[in-house]
C-alpha cells in the first residue's frame, strides 16, 4: 500500500481538482482509492463534482476540514489529494447519518455500509477504519461508540472531525462524487498488514481533580456540585489568572479537561464556551460521575506528543511505511500558531523523511488510545502509519 | 537534580486519582444498570473505553448451564447471533465449568482475559470478563478495582432482576389490569368498584355510558353524591353500610342519575373484597340497567291487567246480559207478575247478589214485600235464624227511602248495612247482618214507582259498582214494567168484562122500551090492518100512543146518555156557562120527580130557599142533580129523601141524602167510574152511568163530588161547586 498525494491552493474548485488530481496520479497505474480532503473556502458539491469529473470512476472519499497539509506544508485554503495504490488492500466507503439526530445509529449504518462494500476480508488482513463524523452538528463520541458497536473489536481506529476552523460553522463529507452535512463518512481498509496508529496529546494535568456531578451529553453543568466555570475560575485563581466569562475561551484553549484512564491516559475534552447558565460546553461529551482534571500543555510537551504518536505508529506498522495520515487537533495548530509547521515535522522526522505524509486539521480526534475501543477524542494528534 | 521521590509521589497520586477516577466513572454508570431497560452494553463501553480492552462481556448462565449474554462491549451484530454452548466441566479446574465462546473477535492472539466473577443469590454466577490487546499496562489495585466493580455489578444485578421482577410483575399487573379493565369495559353490565367509604376506584365504560359522566370526573366521590337522586340516597346509604361492614344486601335494586338528569333504575349485584387482614378493602357492584326491562314489563302487566280486566268486565257484561236474559224471559213468561219477581228475585241471588228484596206498593202509602231471596253463601254464613224486618216509609236510607221517593240507591262500599233490616240472632242480643255493598232501587213504570228492587252483597263477593248500579236499574226496569204491563192487562181485562157487562145492560136497557114500543106499534098496525083502528076506543090508541112516546123518550135518554159519556171520553163535550141559581133549579127537578115520587111512595124534602147563584151551565147542573136524585129515588127503597142547598160566598154545596140500600166502603171508589155500579144489574135498571157523568160533570164545573154510605146505611151524596165556574179560568169545552 503506497500513497502519492497531490495538492493544490488553487481557490477554484475546477482547478484545484485539477492540479490535486493530476499530481496524485501522476505516475500511478492502478490506483485503488483517494482520500480527499480539503479547506472550507470550496463550494463542496461544486468541488465534489469537479473531483469526481477529474478522477472518474475510482472510488474517493473524504471531508473538509480546517486546513490540509502535506509533508510538513499546511495549507489553510486547498485541497489535498492521497491516492492509495498497491495490491496489498481492499477498500469500502460508507456514509451514515444524520449524525444530529440518531449518531450512534449514524456510527453503525456507516461501519455497515462500508464494510458491505469490502469483499470477503482474506486470511490474515487487518482492518482499520477511518472515522470522519461531521463534529459540528452531533454527538461525534456516540458517532465512535455506534462505529465501534458494528465493527467489533480487532480493528485499528482512526479519523477525525469534519469541520472547518473557527467559528466552527461549516462541514461537508464527501463520498462517491457527492457532498454531504450532518453524516459521518467510515472509510475501511482489510490490509495484508496492519496499519500502525500513533495517538498522543501531551497534555497533563495539575491541581486537584473535580467530580462531574451534572453532565448533560458534552455540556459539564456541574463540577464538584457547582457551576463547570467556577472550577475553571478557581483554577485560574490559583494560577493567579483572573477568568471571567469573555476571558474564557482563550484560556480554555490552554487548560482543557482530562478524563482519566486506567492506563494513566487522559482522553481529553476541549471547552467551547461558558453558557449562561455558568455550565461548560464541550466539544465532546463529559461523563457523568467521572473525575475530571483540568490539563495544560506545554509547547514542548505538544510536540513531543506529536513525535511520540508518529513513532508509535510508526512501530506499530511492520517494514517500510507507504505513507502515513495524520488527523490533528484544529485546537493544537490554534495553541501551537506557527509552531504547527515544527509538529508537522515531527510527524514527518518520527514517520522518516521520505515517507508520504498527508493529514487535515480535524475537530476531534478518533483513536483507541492505548488499545483497546476507539473514543474521540480532542486536542489529539492521531497518526496511522500505511504499510508499504 | 531530579527529585525521584516527589516524581514517585506525584506518579503514585496520579494513579489513585486515575483508579477513583475509573471507579467513581463505572460505579456511577453502574447505576444505569439498575433500569433493566438500559442496555448493559452501554455500560461495558464505558467498562472497555475506561481500562482500554478490546472486549468486555458480561456472561449469565441459569441454573440448566445455559449461558445468555448480558451485555458486551467490541462484538460485531454478527457475533451477537452466535449462540453460546453449555457450560461444561473446566479441563484444568476440577470442580469448575467453562465454556469456549465461539466470538471471532477473541481469536486474535495475544489477547489477554481479565475474568471478575459476580456472586449473586443464585448459582452459578455471572461472569465479567475483559479481553486485552495485549497485557495491560495498568497499575496492580486494578484488579482488586476491577473485582470491586464486580461487587457494584453483583448488587446492581440483584436490583436489576429485582427490578425487572418488579417491571414484570407490574406490566403482567398492568396487563392484568388492562385485560381486567378490557373486559370491564367490553362487559355490557355496570361495574362500579367502591372503597368501603364509598368513594369511587373503578367505574367501567358501561357506567360511563348510562351515567354521561367519565370515570375521571367521578374519581375517589362518594357514588351517593353523584349519582343518586336525593331520594334515593339515605336508602342506598344505608344500605351501603350494611355491605361495607360485610353484612347482607348483595342483591339489590337503586335508581341512578345520570348527568341528563334522567332516573335509570338498576339491579345490583354486590361483594366485598377483603384484604389480608380480613378487612374490607373494596366494594364491587355489577348492575344492570332494567330501565327499560321494568318499563316492558309493567307495560305488559299493565296490559295484561286491562286485558284481564276487559276480559272481567266481557265476563261480568256477559253474565248480567244473561241475567237480563233470563230474568226478562221470567217476567215475560208470566202473567203473574209476583211470581215472576220472586222467580227473579230467586234468579238474582244465585248470579249477582246474596240477598235480594221486592217490594211493591199497593196503590196508597201501603206496600207489600212480595219476595225475599238468600244466596247459599249467606245462608251458610249465617246459619242461625235471620229475619228482615219491612222497609220503613220514613227512613233516611234503604228501601224505604226508595219506596218513598222513587230513587235509586247505591252503597258501594262499607255503608252501614242497617237499612236494610236484616238481623239474626245471636247468644243474647240480635245483629245486624252486614253487607258490604247493596243497591236499592224503585221499580219505574211511566214515571210512576211501582215498588223496590233491593239487592245486596257481603263481603267476598266484591262491592257493587256503577255497572252493577246500572244493571240493577235495568233489571228494576224491566221488572216494573213486566209488573205496570200485568196491571195493565188486569186492568184491560176487567175493563173488557165491564164492557161487557155494560153492553149487555145497555142492550137489555134498550131492548125493554123497544119491545114496549113494538108491541104497541104491532097493536095499532093491527087494528090498521083488519080496520080496527078506525072503531078503536081513543082511549085504547091514545094508551098506545103514550106508551110509544113515553117508551121513546126513555130510549132518547139512553142514547143521549151514551152520547154523553161518549162526548166526556172524546173530549167533545161542550159547556155554555152562565148565572144560575142552584136553588131554584133544585127546586125544579124536584118538581119534575113528583110523578116517580109518587108512584114509589118516596118523600122528598127539598131546603133550598135560599138563592144560591153561580156561573154554571144550567142544563149540566140540571143533569147532575137529575141524576143523583133519580139515584136516591132509585135506591132509596122508597125512603124520604132529602136534598139540600147550601153554600158561601164562593162554594155552592148541594147535598142529596138517601136512606136507601147504601153502598159499601170498599166500593165507593168505583161507584164514580164508566160502567161500575155499586149493586147487580139484575135488581136495578139503568146504564150505571149516572155517577159516572155527575163525576165527569162536577169535574168540568170545577167542582167535587164524595159520597158518604155504608151498606144499608142509605147514601149522601155532596157536590162542592165554586160559584165563579172553573178555576184557573180554564176555558169551557176543553177536555179533561
Amino acid at each position: 500500500m503506497r500513497i502519492q498525494i497531490g495538492k493544490s491552493r488553487s481557490p477554484d474548485c475546477a482547478a484545484a481538482a485539477r492540479e490535486a488530481s493530476h499530481q496524485a496520479l501522476r505516475g500511478v497505474d492502478a490506483p485503488t482509492f483517494a482520500l480527499v480532503l480539503c479547506t472550507d473556502q470550496y463550494d463542496a458539491p461544486g468541488l465534489a463534482s469537479a473531483i469526481d469529473a477529474e478522477l472518474g470512476q475510482l472510488p474517493w472519499a473524504g471531508c473538509c476540514a480546517a486546513g490540509v497539509f502535506v509533508g510538513t506544508e499546511l495549507l489553510l485554503q486547498g485541497l489535498v489529494i492521497a491516492l492509495f495504490h498497491g495490491d496489498d488492500f481492499l477498500v469500502g466507503v460508507g456514509m451514515g447519518g444524520p449524525v444530529s439526530v440518531h449518531p450512534r445509529a449514524a456510527g453503525r449504518a456507516a461501519v455497515a455500509g462500508a464494510v458491505a462494500r469490502l469483499p470477503l476480508k482474506p486470511p490474515g488482513f487487518r482492518r482499520t477504519l477511518f472515522v470522519l463524523p461531521d463534529a459540528l452538528s452531533g454527538n461525534s463520541t456516540e458517532v465512535v461508540r455506534g462505529a465501534q458497536r458494528e465493527a467489533g473489536a480487532g480493528i485499528r481506529w482512526a479519523g477525525g472531525g469534519a469541520g472547518n476552523t473557527v467559528p466552527f460553522v461549516k462541514s461537508a463529507q464527501f463520498v462517491q462524487g457527492q457532498a454531504y452535512e450532518d453524516q459521518v463518512v467510515v472509510i475501511a481498509f482489510d490490509a495484508r498488514e496492519p496499519m500502525g496508529v500513533g495517538i498522543q496529546h501531551g497534555w497533563s494535568p495539575y491541581g486537584p481533580p473535580s467530580q462531574v456531578t451534572k453532565a448533560r451529553g458534552s455540556t459539564a453543568v456541574e463540577l464538584d456540585y457547582e457551576r463547570a466555570f467556577e472550577v475553571y475560575r478557581h483554577t485560574a485563581e490559583s494560577r493567579g489568572d483572573a477568568l471571567d466569562t469573555r476571558g474564557f475561551p482563550r484560556f480554555a484553549m490552554n487548560h482543557p479537561l482530562g478524563i482519566p484512564q486506567a492506563n494513566g491516559e487522559f482522553v481529553i475534552r476541549d471547552p467551547l464556551s461558558v453558557e449562561p447558565d455558568g455550565s461548560v460546553r464541550f466539544i465532546a461529551e463529559v461523563p457523568d460521575g467521572s473525575l475530571v482534571r483540568v490539563m495544560q500543555g506545554k509547547r514542548t510537551d505538544l510536540l513531543d506528543a506529536a513525535a511520540i504518536a508518529a513513532t508509535l505508529a510508526r512501530e506499530a506498522t511492520p517494514g517500510t511505511l507507504g505513507g502515513a495520515v495524520v488527523f490533528d487537533c484544529v485546537s493544537r495548530y490554534l495553541v501551537l500558531g506557527d509552531g504547527v509547521r515544527d509538529e508537522l515535522a515531527a510527524f514527518q522526522a518520527a514517520l522518516g523523511e521520505g515517507v508520504p505524509l498527508v493529514g487535515c486539521l480535524t475537530l476531534g480526534e478518533v483513536g483507541a488510545m492505548g488499545g483497546g475501543v476507539p473514543q474521540f477524542h480532542n486536542k489529539t494528534a492521531v497518526v496511522v502509519a500505511l504499510p508499504g | 537534580m531530579v527529585d525521584l521521590s516527589a516524581d514517585a509521589d506525584h506518579k503514585l497520586t496520579e494513579e489513585r486519582l486515575a483508579l477513583l477516577s475509573v471507579l467513581q466513572e463505572l460505579t456511577v454508570a453502574a447505576l444505569d444498570l439498575l433500569n433493566p431497560c438500559t442496555p448493559a452494553d452501554d455500560f461495558l463501553d464505558r467498562v472497555a473505553e475506561r481500562l482500554g480492552c478490546a472486549v468486555a462481556l458480561w456472561l449469565q448462565p441459569d441454573a440448566r448451564g445455559q449461558v445468555g449474554l448480558l451485555g458486551a462491549s467490541g462484538l460485531s451484530p454478527a457475533s451477537r447471533q452466535i449462540p453460546i454452548p453449555r457450560l461444561s466441566p473446566h479441563p484444568r479446574q476440577p470442580g469448575a465449568l467453562w465454556v469456549d465462546l465461539p466470538y471471532p473477535e477473541l481469536a486474535s492472539p495475544g489477547l489477554v482475559r481479565w475474568s471478575v466473577p459476580i456472586d449473586d443469590a443464585g448459582a452459578p454466577s455471572s461472569l465479567l470478563l475483559m479481553y486485552f490487546d495485549r497485557e495491560p499496562h495498568l497499575p496492580r489495585q486494578y484488579r482488586g478495582m476491577v473485582e470491586r466493580l464486580g461487587g457494584v455489578l453483583r448488587t446492581a444485578l440483584v436490583h436489576r432482576q429485582l427490578f425487572a421482577r418488579t417491571l414484570d410483575s407490574e406490566r403482567a399487573l398492568q396487563r392484568e389490569r388492562d385485560f381486567s379493565s378490557a373486559v370491564l369495559d367490553t362487559a355490557r353490565a355496570l361495574v362500579i368498584v367502591l372503597d368501603p367509604e364509598g368513594r369511587i376506584v373503578r367505574f367501567n365504560r358501561a357506567c360511563q355510558e348510562v351515567t354521561g359522566y367519565s370515570f375521571e370526573e367521578l374519581r375517589g366521590e362518594p357514588f351517593w353524591k353523584r349519582l343518586l337522586p336525593p331520594d334515593e340516597a339515605a336508602r342506598v346509604v344505608t344500605h351501603f353500610a350494611v355491605l361495607a361492614s360485610g353484612r347482607g344486601f348483595d342483591q339489590y335494586e337503586s335508581d341512578w342519575l345520570t348527568r341528563k338528569g334522567e332516573r335509570r333504575l338498576i339491579s345490583w349485584s354486590s361483594n366485598v373484597l377483603r384484604g389480608e387482614s380480613g378487612a374490607i378493602e373494596y366494594v364491587i357492584a355489577t348492575g344492570i340497567d332494567i330501565t327499560e326491562h321494568r318499563r316492558m314489563q309493567q307495560e305488559r302487566d299493565q296490559t295484561f291487567q286491562r286485558e284481564q280486566q276487559a276480559r272481567a268486565r266481557a265476563e261480568e257484561q256477559e253474565g248480567r246480559s244473561a241475567l237480563l236474559a233470563e230474568a226478562s224471559g221470567l217476567l215475560a213468561g208470566s202473567l203473574a207478575p209476583e211470581d215472576a219477581l220472586r222467580s227473579v228475585a230467586a234468579l238474582t241471588v244465585q248470579r249477582f247478589a246474596d240477598w235480594c228484596a221486592v217490594d211493591l206498593l199497593d196503590g196508597g202509602h201501603s206496600f207489600q214485600r212480595i219476595a225475599e231471596a238468600r244466596s247459599e253463601a249467606l245462608r251458610d254464613t249465617v246459619p242461625s235464624r235471620m229475619h228482615c224486618s219491612l222497609p220503613d216509609l220514613d227512613a233516611a236510607h234503604g228501601p224505604g227511602r226508595v219506596l218513598r221517593l222513587g230513587e235509586a240507591e247505591f252503597c258501594p262500599d262499607g255503608c252501614a248495612a242497617m237499612s236494610l233490616g236484616c238481623v239474626r240472632d245471636a247468644e243474647s242480643l240480635s245483629e245486624v247482618v252486614e253487607f258490604q255493598s247493596w243497591i236499592s232501587v224503585p221499580l219505574l213504570a211511566r214515571e210512576h214507582a211501582l215498588g223496590a228492587l233491593t239487592l245486596a252483597r257481603m263481603r267476598g263477593g266484591g262491592p257493587y259498582g256503577p255497572a252493577d248500579l246500572a244493571l240493577a236499574q235495568e233489571l228494576a226496569r224491566r221488572a216494573a214494567m213486566a209488573l205496570d204491563n200485568a196491571r195493565l192487562y188486569q186492568q184491560a181485562q176487567l175493563a173488557i168484562g165491564l164492557r161487557d157487562e155494560f153492553l149487555s145492560i145497555a142492550s137489555h136497557e134498550l131492548k125493554t122500551p123497544v119491545t114496549s114500543l113494538q108491541l104497541s106499534v104491532q097493536g095499532l098496525m093491527r087494528l090498521g090492518r083488519t080496520g080496527a083502528l078506525r072503531t078503536a076506543p081513543v082511549a085504547s090508541v091514545t094508551h098506545s100512543l103514550e106508551v110509544i112516546e113515553r117508551q121513546a123518550k126513555r130510549m132518547a135518554k139512553l142514547v143521549n146518555t151514551l152520547l154523553d159519556v161518549s162526548r166526556i171520553h172524546a173530549g167533545k163535550l161542550e159547556l155554555e156557562f152562565e148565572e144560575v141559581d142552584l136553588a131554584a133549579l133544585v127546586r125544579d127537578v124536584a118538581a119534575r120527580f113528583t110523578p116517580e115520587l109518587a108512584s114509589t111512595g118516596t118523600r122528598l124534602r127539598v131546603h133550598a130557599g135560599t138563592a144560591m147563584p153561580g156561573v154554571w151551565d144550567r142544563s149540566r147542573l140540571d143533569q147532575i142533580v137529575t141524576n143523583l136524585l133519580s139515584n136516591a129515588i132509585k135506591y132509596g127503597e122508597g125512603r124520604p129523601i132529602e136534598v139540600r142547598v147550601e153554600g158561601d160566598a164562593e162554594v155552592a154545596r148541594l147535598e142529596v141524602r138517601d136512606q136507601g140500600i147504601g153502598i159499601p166502603a170498599e166500593r165507593h171508589a168505583r161507584i164514580f167510574r164508566a160502567f161500575e155500579r155499586a149493586v147487580s144489574s139484575r135488581h136495578y135498571g139503568g146504564l150505571g152511568l149516572g155517577l159516572h157523568i155527575v163525576n165527569q160533570l162536577v169535574e168540568r164545573l170545577g167542582g167535587s163530588v164524595q159520597v158518604e154510605s155504608e151498606a144499608g146505611q142509605g147514601a149522601t151524596f155532596t157536590v162542592e161547586l165554586p160559584r165563579q165556574g172553573p178555576r184557573a179560568a180554564a176555558p169551557a169545552g176543553l177536555g179533561p
